[in-house]
């Protein structure tokens, strides 16, 4: 049984393979993206107005409890509340990542994509940068607010946005494996369901040391409790390297994803 | 170099091979077709060969790369319109003209470059910079072909290019079908329409049932037949009777409804005596037509059914 064909491999005229390389092959996949982004208002909207009304909802009806015993003396609950607020954010931030990439599959575009000769992992790196921008300017206007609202500023700024933007990336990374093993929008999209669940069963609202029992159990060794606590307490240990290890598996399940699928 | 190539799905049924077995061998600068009807396996051997979908069995070559350990070459020199047009709504036509000649490696002076004489080439200059998503399906395609094309392939695999897109879209594709073989640019085309394929394509293979039942140039495959096909249309209730006086004079073959077709030795000289036997018969004749060899009638040679599009 054989198949050949056109065996010449003619070259083509155009100057292909003289002028770039892995950084703007990179660079226009990041540039595709936050255009896409910014033209899909839908795909950010939501990720900066519902931590926001959890802002105000919460900030309304649970500021005395700065006031309980073992709520860190320091704090107001607006300024408490921040880095959950950036986190939902940054929730937010890698949900739209892996709808670009369902979006992508479901328009056929990821098929134009794969028929390139860049490697598949640049193919999934746009979004993923777009889901850590997206973090980062959120993160950014959250800062602004809550300073207008009373609740100053965070010990540590850059701590707070870094951590923002790596979690971003780590839930991206969830999103787009997710998505790329499923192909479908609406199963990607119900992972923000289960994250959600996640940052209530953590310290993200309420300290850890105010809840009893199981909850308690669960929410000491919730990873979102040491990114909140960390970025709250100015310690980059676990401000930093917790969405770093949770990044490192999600991406990891996203190159599982990539390699292991035909494409659709 | 191909050999053995296969591809199978495991469902709830077993086992199916969409693919069980072809050999084609396909010469720099050719226009080959492959024609079949739908899940004949066309499709499934266009994925395999574009490095889309990871063959079960067998290997291929594609301009000189094996498609399962040298898939970035392969995907460097080929180009690719496959069956729904795969563009991004969000990006105009423009944006995703120059995002694919980055993405295979074109200089920014030669993506300028390649996209204004595209574009135009394929009437959508003035729509360049208009979002995708306000593009009508014709359009679509259209770009699509441009996309395929910026790094000037060496081979192009188009997989049913014209299906549902209004005729003038059609013409346009096969007029930069023609361009493409003046410039020694191999193409493989699946299409369901056989005036597609008599049209372009130098040599077909028809496939059915994931395998290649016929394979050559379509006027051999057309002579290989011989035999013209008479259609006669009567009422809906002389029919059978019909086909009994008609099958005196040649094989039955497969036609639409209100139709009796038989292959007829002889042709045109044998009509007068057909249309005296129906009279006799008492078989009122409504409509009448002698076809030459079709690329329909070596597929229902060849399957015993007619073919999807052909009508």
């Amino acid at each position: 049984m054989t198949l050949r064909m056109s065996t010449t491999g003619r070259m083509s005229t155009t100057g292909r393979m003289s002028t770039t390389g892995p950084t703007s092959t990179t660079g226009a996949m990041v540039r595709r993206s936050l255009v896409a982004l910014v033209r899909q208002p839908a795909a950010w909207l939501p990720g900066v107005a519902l931590p926001l009304v959890i802002a105000a909802v919460f900030t309304a009806n649970y500021h005395s409890a700065a006031a309980l015993a073992g709520f860190p003396a320091r704090l107001s609950y607006l300024r408490y509340l921040l880095p959950a607020v950036v986190m939902i954010g940054s929730l937010y931030a890698g949900i739209a990542a892996g709808s670009f990439v369902t979006d992508d599959l479901a328009s056929g575009f990821q098929r134009r994509l794969l028929l390139t000769p860049v490697p598949r992992a640049l193919i999934v790196a746009g979004p993923l940068v777009a889901a850590a921008v997206q973090a980062l300017a959120q993160g950014g206007l959250f800062l602004v607010v809550f300073r207008l609202a009373g609740g100053g500023w965070p010990a540590d700024v850059p701590l707070l946005l870094a951590g923002a933007a790596l979690l971003a990336v780590a839930v991206a990374g969830l999103a787009i494996a997710v998505g790329l093993r499923t192909g479908d929008n609406e199963v990607m999209q119900s992972t923000f369901g289960v994250l959600l669940i996640a940052m209530f069963a953590s310290s993200a609202f309420f300290p850890a040391t105010l809840m009893h029992g199981w909850f308690a159990a669960v929410a000491t060794r919730s990873p979102l409790t040491w990114l909140a606590d960390g970025i709250r307490d100015a310690r980059p240990v676990p401000a930093l390297i917790t969405p770093l290890a949770l990044a490192a598996v999600t991406l990891s399940l996203t190159a599982l994803a990539l390699r292991r699928g035909d494409a659709r | 170099m191909v050999q053995g190539l296969t591809r199978t799905f495991a469902g709830k049924a077993g086992v199916t091979a969409a693919v069980a077995g072809i050999d084609l061998e396909i010469a720099d600068g050719e226009i080959f077709g492959l024609l079949g009807p739908n899940g004949a396996g066309k499709t499934t051997t266009v994925r395999m060969l574009t490095t889309l979908l990871k063959p079960t069995a067998g290997t291929a070559t594609v301009a000189g790369f094996d498609v399962a350990r040298q898939p970035a070459q392969v995907r460097r020199a080929i180009g690719a319109a496959l069956q729904e047009a795969a563009i991004d709504p969000l990006m105009t036509g423009a944006e995703m003209m120059a995002l694919q000649g980055t993405l295979h490696g074109l200089s920014r002076k030669a993506i300028r470059s390649r996209t204004d004489a595209l574009l135009s080439r394929f009437g959508l200059d003035v729509v360049a910079g208009s979002r995708v998503s306000a593009y009508s399906g014709g359009m679509r395609r259209r770009l699509d072909l441009a996309l395929s094309l910026i790094h000037e392939p060496s081979v192009l695999f188009l997989d049913e290019p014209t299906t549902g897109i209004d005729p003038t879209s059609r013409l346009a594709v096969w007029d930069e079908v023609r361009a493409l073989r003046a410039q020694g640019t191999t193409v493989l085309l699946t299409t369901q329409y056989l005036e597609e394929a008599d049209r372009l394509c130098g040599r077909v293979a028809i496939m059915d049932g994931g395998k290649v039942v016929a394979c050559g140039p379509a006027e051999e495959l057309k002579a290989s037949i011989g035999v013209p096909t008479l259609l006669v249309g009567v009422a809906a209730d002389a029919v059978a009777r019909a086909q009994g006086v008609l099958a005196r004079f040649g094989d039955g073959r497969p036609a639409e409804d209100g139709l009796v077709a038989v292959a007829l030795p002889g042709g045109s000289a044998r009509i007068a005596e057909v249309v005296r036997a129906l009279d006799e018969a008492g078989i009122g004749i409504e409509r009448m037509r002698l076809d030459p060899p079709s690329l329909d009638d070596v597929f229902a040679a060849v399957t015993g059914r007619v073919l999807e599009g052909a009508a």
